[in-house]
């Protein structure tokens, strides 16, 4: 038994340095430390930023830690899953509504969106010709971002879900790597 | 008499020992918008860059080459590069291919075709073995 755990340390730590090694590549998918990436097309369109409001029927602002959960797509494919950054909003409560805080202050969450190519395995010469392929997410032009669902957990720890589906149009210029979409707001019913 | 027929046809048996026996290989690139580059077949160049839909040119291994270190029959892996917009990844076939005396091989690199990355499979087969470790 004792040996068991000592090999799953060992494995652990190895896997840690290599976890390492992995943080230091600027990379869109996990399997990015094999590709050798063109001179000519190194500003590869990678990542959307937008502020997130949350109102409930009554125009009042949820008020949580952070948003767990924001799935979002783009030209209706998916572009990842998010959670949008931590603010601290003490004090800030009017009321309390079904497990959940609400505020008459305006209050925004930061959502930073790195586009994430979720690819399991590569198996075939396909598979590595659609993951290059793959990589190059959006290519400069008008695009429409969908938040497609948002999900976040009340005073009790359980999770509420809402399916929005709110959309916002945004352009991609040539050589840029990211674009500021603006405000998008949701309302929980 | 006899003298001058066997001279000759001993030395016609003499030279056809000595000549060495040939194959030929070649690669066909049929992936879809692809370039297959920098083909190998056990450290034996075999193109450059091959276009989609394109066949490399034939190239003659003969049954003994030192330099590669092949004798045939030799059964060897397809080392590549697949570069797609600019962007390049190398690969290795999961298959190794046999090629005999006297043979005529095409290898057809598809979208089906089984390959692997080194670098890629050393930390999968980690997280797999993480993964399967008893609790």
């Amino acid at each position: 038994m004792k040996i068991t755990n000592f090999y799953s340390a060992c494995l652990l730590l190895l896997l840690m340095f290599s976890a390492c090694g992995n943080s230091d590549s600027v990379g869109i998918g996990q399997f990015d430390n094999a590709v050798i990436e063109s001179s000519a097309n190194q500003n590869k369109f990678k990542q959307i930023t937008f502020t997130l409001d949350v109102m409930n029927n009554g125009n009042e602002y949820l008020n949580i830690h952070r948003i767990d959960s924001i799935r979002l797509k783009v030209n209706g494919r998916s572009w990842g899953v998010f959670a949008s950054e931590s603010i601290d909003t003490t004090g800030n409560t009017t009321h309390i509504d079904q497990g959940l805080k609400f505020s008459s202050s305006h209050i925004s969450y930061l959502v930073i969106a790195p586009y994430v190519l979720s690819t399991d395995q590569l198996q075939t010469a396909g598979d590595f010709v659609r993951y290059l392929g793959d990589r190059i997410a959006l290519a400069p032009g008008d695009y429409v971002c969908e938040v497609s669902e948002v999900k976040f957990r009340n005073l009790s720890g359980e999770w509420t879900r809402v399916k929005p589906q709110a959309y916002k149009n945004f352009t991609v210029v040539a050589n840029t790597t990211s674009s500021y979409l603006g405000h998008i707001s949701i309302t929980i019913k | 008499m006899k003298q001058y027929i066997a001279i000759p046809i001993l030395a016609i048996f003499a030279l056809s020992s000595c000549v060495e026996k040939e194959s030929k290989i070649r690669v066909q690139n049929m992936l879809p918008k692809a370039l297959v580059k920098n083909v190998e077949w056990g450290g034996i160049p075999i193109s450059s860059q091959i276009l989609p839909g394109q066949t490399s040119g034939t190239i003659i291994v003969y049954e003994d080459e030192p330099y590669y270190d092949i004798k045939l029959p030799a059964s060897k892996p397809v080392k590549f590069y697949i570069s797609l917009n600019g962007d390049l990844v190398y690969l290795q076939t999961k298959a190794s291919f046999q090629l005999n005396e006297d043979d005529d091989l095409t290898i057809v690199i598809a979208d089906t075709t089984q390959v692997f990355n080194p670098l890629l499979e050393k930390s999968f087969s980690i997280r797999n073995l993480l993964k399967n470790e008893p609790k």
